[in-house]
């Protein structure tokens, strides 16, 4: 009898140093199913290092990472992704000389093709896979304002639309959990805000965000959960409005008291 | 045009098309995945040797064809283990010195002849030169054609697309859930197949074969057919062979009918290094640019 774990994610006491600079130190956190959680905390606090450790881009020096209840801190990255974890690079890291539609393509699971034999011997299987692939691979450009690029080389694209296909690239692998580094760094605020809303639409599909954030104002509308981590450790975790409610945060995150809203919303 | 000229240009149609299938080979392996192969004349010579020493056993042609095939790709699986965990860089060296290892054991060690080479029957036994060469041109562009078609085959399917992305970013591509070291491994068995085949070819045709025929300025040769030709591009690398060996050729076809001062093959050198500098200025996607991997059709068209 198995039982599900209702955690979609258990992050235990991870440590990760980068020769004798301690860039998480200790850090546990937990991810329920169907939930947007935010991480915040100040540049350099080691958000950016503990999510390449889940995601297998690093190796955790001590701790342990399970997820849906199994150990994956021996996975290389390809395979956390098919367990179901995606991430998108803080800094987009597209496939610069291939087309806007082959980017996409490229993240779409289960393709027979992706096999050498299957890409000889199943032509006419991987010709219709690629048929239904190309459709959600459209839509999701579409619901992203990319359509008029499909066929653009992806190095063309400006730096916000490099980032939108970031984000299109990750929801096209259809995660389970998707780890977002900064989604809105770079794109304008009306864009960032359309971002949020689809991502919270596909919440609402059945995916689990753990997302790091630097505006404030997306965070409190949109993540259930909020983690503050201030050099490599949790030291806040709380509901948005408790979070942004507390002198701790301020503390650490502005260096100053909670004066109003035109800090928190920067 | 006399008779021996014509001899001379026959021979180079069947080197184009010999060389064509080398130039193919490293362009799965560096054209469309990025992985930089400074040996490619060793398993062109691991080809070549199979194939020598099965048919001086009197070994049916067929077979020893598909004998070079496995032995060259078994022999890119070998180097393949150490050298494709290493960075881009280390991986041109590993791969450059395995050619030269290669060649000095077969040199010392005594293998099919040592340094003296070994000597094959050619398979067609006609009576004149030109059908020889003719049946030969035939046979290399068979074998062309067909790698070509392999090689094209699997460029424009999804296989060919992660090969590229590959290329592109390697880690991007691992993070999308490919396991690169596999495809990376793969991708060189199937570039040292053919180039063995190339290697196979070469050695039926040349008749003999030494030590000294598996110079790296070889590998450097069939690396100047892809940069010229366009790397990601098959036909484009088919038409870089044919001009380095039209450049090649000529060179020393000039050297038997005009006299200059310098010799001509000599100048060649100098002309290559130019010609390589110039091409990586002015156009360092090639003759021919890559071509995109094509999609399906979309059933309905995009709005733009």
């Amino acid at each position: 009898m198995s039982k599900i774990d209702p955690m979609i994610l258990r992050v235990r006491d991870v440590v990760k140093n980068y020769g004798g600079l301690c860039a998480v130190a200790g850090a546990s956190l937990d991810i329920p199913r169907r939930t947007t959680i935010a991480l915040v905390g100040p540049n350099g606090c080691g958000k950016t290092s503990l999510l390449k450790t889940i995601f297998g881009l690093q190796r955790a020096d001590e701790g342990s990472i399970y997820f849906e209840g199994e150990s994956i801190d021996e996975l290389q990255p390809n395979e956390v992704f098919d367990r179901g974890i995606v991430h998108a690079f803080q800094f987009p890291r597209l496939f610069n000389q291939m087309s806007v539609l082959d980017n996409m393509l490229i993240a779409a699971r289960g393709n027979r093709g992706d096999r050498f034999a299957g890409s000889l011997f199943s032509r006419k299987k991987w010709r219709e896979q690629e048929e239904t692939m190309l459709q959600k691979a459209t839509d999701t450009l579409k619901l992203m304002d990319l359509t008029r690029l499909t066929n653009e080389p992806a190095g063309s694209l400006s730096g916000g639309q490099k980032k939108l296909l970031e984000i299109s690239r990750a929801i096209m692998a259809e995660p389970k959990l998707l780890l977002l580094d900064e989604p809105a760094a770079g794109v304008n605020p009306v864009l960032a805000k359309k971002i949020f809303e689809k991502i919270e639409m596909f919440r609402h599909g059945g995916m689990s965000l753990l997302i790091i954030e630097h505006r404030m104002e997306l965070v409190m509308e949109f993540a259930n959960w909020v983690y503050v981590m201030d050099r490599g450790k949790i030291v806040l975790e709380g509901r948005p409005a408790e979070v942004a409610a507390s002198p701790l945060f301020y503390e650490i995150y502005i260096g100053g008291e909670p004066g109003g809203t035109d800090i928190c919303v920067s | 045009m006399t008779y021996g000229l014509l001899m001379n240009l026959l021979d180079m149609v069947v080197m184009i098309g010999i060389y064509s299938i080398a130039a193919i080979s490293l362009n799965l392996e560096y054209g469309f995945t990025g992985l930089s192969n400074f040996g490619k004349v060793a398993f062109f010579m691991v080809g070549a040797y199979t194939y020598a020493i099965l048919a001086q056993a009197g070994v049916n042609f067929g077979v020893c064809m598909v004998a070079s095939a496995v032995s060259a790709a078994a022999f890119g699986f070998l180097v393949s283990l150490p050298a494709l965990r290493l960075r881009e860089d280390y991986l041109a060296i590993v791969t450059l010195t395995s050619g030269e290892i290669l060649r000095t054991i077969i040199q010392n060690q005594g293998i099919g002849g040592g340094y003296n080479g070994i000597s094959i029957t050619q398979i067609f036994h006609f009576q004149t030169l030109m059908a020889i060469r003719l049946a030969n041109i035939g046979l290399a562009f068979a074998f062309l054609g067909i790698c070509f078609i392999f090689s094209q085959l699997v460029a424009n399917s999804p296989y060919g697309r992660i090969m590229r992305a590959i290329r592109e970013d390697q880690t991007a591509a691992q993070s999308y859930g490919k396991n690169i070291q596999r495809y990376k491994s793969q991708v060189f068995i199937m570039g040292s197949a053919i180039a063995g085949i190339g290697g196979a070819l070469f050695a039926q045709y040349s008749a003999h074969i030494e030590p000294g025929s598996f110079l790296p300025f070889l590998t450097f040769t069939i690396w100047m057919m892809v940069m010229l030709g366009g790397p990601g591009n098959n036909l484009g690398v088919i038409l870089g062979a044919a001009v380095v060996q039209i450049f090649q050729k000529s060179a020393a076809i000039l050297k038997d009918y005009v006299h200059l001062p310098v010799d001509p093959i000599n100048v060649q050198y100098i002309l290559f290094g130019i010609l390589i500098i110039l091409v990586l200025f002015y156009r360092p996607s090639g003759l021919l640019k890559e071509s995109p991997v094509k999609p399906p059709k979309l059933k309905e068209p995009v709005n733009v």
